[in-house]
């Protein structure tokens, strides 16, 4: 006789197994490598001894070569994630907010196709548009106002600006989920309370779509503090941003307890950060809610 | 608000939004037309217009290399990539287990990692295990990088699902693993092809990881794309980057027609 007996299945969690061994061996486990080796001696010649040591993360936060790029990270993380914040919302708020679908579509399209276009091929495109001979010197040069071509590439304006490019999407698809959520209800609340659209904007739109806000920033701040391929193709290797000494650590001088005690820095910064921006999120939220 | 475009408001927010797509469209357009450059300078507007750069990249045996190479890694990191999400996402969604949110937030986590970490940790781990300069090694690391967006996707999916019709499935008699597989699965194919989309599309444009893993005989396209516009100033860079363009475009579309993936991303 057959009883009803529950089938021998120990549930879905169980499914989670694979994925989790695999981040295990290909993320856990070199990340945690990658601290040991931080933490190693080398030699002159850049091979590795034996032993324990603080003196990697010491040369990184003293010396000026790599101190000095830490905080030129920060600042350039900062800039680009607060440029990215400005942009971000217009594009969300028509995403999500718009009834025209072919709208929504066309901007939702323009917008992740950065990101479905591989960073190489969207630096190159902005690598021709600041070059010496690109559109924007031709513009300036045609309208008299310039009589040299300008150095863009290797401004600091043209390597923000192509960085933010690079990490837009990531701002607005962070967005978009606290956006869509929006209670329409509120909307037409504030504006029956005789709310005009700024002051909608900005006291009812705008503080609750923090926790979008604070997500994306955690997300493009993040990732600004290691980027390298974008900054490598428009300013060069000799800029002083963290993710380039990195790469130069170990692409030329094959020091890799020093590159990788950088990188460690660079992380704990943006979990610094991180946890920074949560905080403000938890108080907003208390005042809005509280 | 985006509704009415009579307000002053509204105008000003379209005219925003139009410089905002012109400013993350425009430098794809300058690539896509400076591919057909007559000269081989990259002087924008060019000179005049040809195919020439085409017929050179199609006719190289160096691109010809690298096309095969990066479209066998996507091949081998799309299923690999789908199925990981497909597990993790439902799972993480359905299974109820300690530590619930931590693991979410460790298989989520190699996206918050500075892109420089996660290539010189593997550069050093999969030297230990011989896996440099390998289609392996580069396998497994355009898997990792392309798993937490697919999770998402597969995660989003998931969460709107209504257990009331696997529920139905199991009571009328059906195992587990069939339910699984015939009735949860057709469901999460949105999500699904989401992350196998996010695969393809990563894996073919990888270099940040890839950079430190590759080698002189898994030279990918975006490596040598790469290479070649810091050190070759010809448009055939720009030849590869239209191609490489026009790969995603047709993903995208055909999967917009087909899921409306606007709407679950």
């Amino acid at each position: 006789m057959r009883t009803a007996a529950p089938p021998r299945w120990p549930g879905p969690g169980i499914l989670v197994i694979p994925p989790l061994v695999f981040v295990v061996i290909m993320f856990a486990v070199p990340l945690v490598q990658l601290a040991q080796l931080s933490l190693r001696p080398s030699d002159a010649f850049n091979r590795l001894l034996d032993g324990f040591t603080t003196e990697n993360f010491r040369r990184v936060l003293s010396e000026p070569y790599f101190a000095d790029s830490i905080s030129y990270t920060v600042v350039n993380s900062a800039v680009v994630t607060l440029a990215c914040a400005v942009i971000a919302f217009p594009l969300s708020w028509v995403i999500t907010r718009t009834s025209r679908r072919w709208l929504k579509v066309l901007v939702f399209m323009v917008v992740i196709s950065p990101m479905l276009t591989s960073v190489v091929v969207r630096s190159y495109g902005w690598r021709i548009v600041l070059s010496s001979e690109g559109p924007v010197n031709s513009a300036l040069l045609g309208l008299g106002l310039v009589e040299q071509p300008l150095a863009l590439l290797t401004s600091r304006a043209g390597s923000v600006i192509s960085i933010v490019h690079v990490l837009l999407p990531f701002f607005v698809l962070m967005l978009n989920s606290t956006l869509k959520a929006l209670d329409e209800s509120v909307l037409r609340a504030a504006q029956a309370l005789g709310a005009g659209p700024i002051r909608r904007l900005m006291q009812v739109i705008l503080p609750l779509s923090v926790p979008g806000f604070v997500g994306g920033a955690i997300v493009v701040f993040s990732l600004s503090m290691g980027i390298y391929v974008t900054p490598l193709l428009i300013g060069g290797v000799n800029q002083p941003l963290g993710g380039l000494r990195v790469y130069t650590q170990v692409m030329t001088s094959f020091d890799y307890p020093t590159a990788a005690a950088l990188s460690f820095v660079l992380l704990a910064i943006s979990l610094i950060v991180a946890g920074l921006l949560s905080a403000v999120q938890l108080v907003g939220g208390k005042r809005i809610h509280g | 608000m985006a509704d009415r475009p009579r307000t002053p408001g509204a105008w000003a927010l379209f005219a925003a939004v139009a410089l905002i797509l012109l400013f993350l469209v425009g430098p794809l357009v300058v690539v896509v037309v400076s591919s057909f450059s007559a000269t081989s300078s990259l002087a924008f507007p060019p000179e005049g217009y040809s195919l020439r750069w085409y017929e050179q990249v199609l006719t190289s045996r160096e691109w010809r290399v690298s096309f095969s190479l990066s479209f066998l890694l996507a091949a081998l990191a799309v299923p690999t990539v789908a199925v990981l999400s497909l597990l993790g996402g439902y799972g993480l969604v359905r299974g109820a287990f300690r530590g619930h949110g931590a693991i979410q937030a460790f298989l989520l986590s190699p996206l918050m990692v500075p892109e420089i970490m996660l290539g010189i940790g593997l550069l050093t781990y999969l030297q230990s295990w011989g896996l440099i300069n390998t289609i392996t090694g580069l396998w497994l690391a355009h898997s990792l990088v392309a798993l937490p967006f697919g999770l998402r996707a597969v995660i989003n999916v998931a969460t709107s699902l209504d257990p009331r019709v696997e529920a139905s499935a199991a009571s009328l008699g059906a195992g587990p693993v069939r339910v699984f597989l015939t009735v949860t699965v057709p469901q999460l194919l949105p999500g699904l092809v989401s992350a196998g989309v996010f695969a393809a599309v990563i894996s073919l444009g990888e270099v940040a990881v890839s950079t430190f893993i590759a080698g002189a005989n898994t030279t990918t396209v975006p490596l040598r794309v790469l290479s070649a516009a810091q050190f070759e100033l010809d448009p055939t860079a720009a030849v590869v980057s239209t191609l490489l363009m026009m790969i995603s475009a047709v993903v995208i579309l055909v999967l917009e027609r087909l899921l409306r993936v606007s709407d679950h991303l």
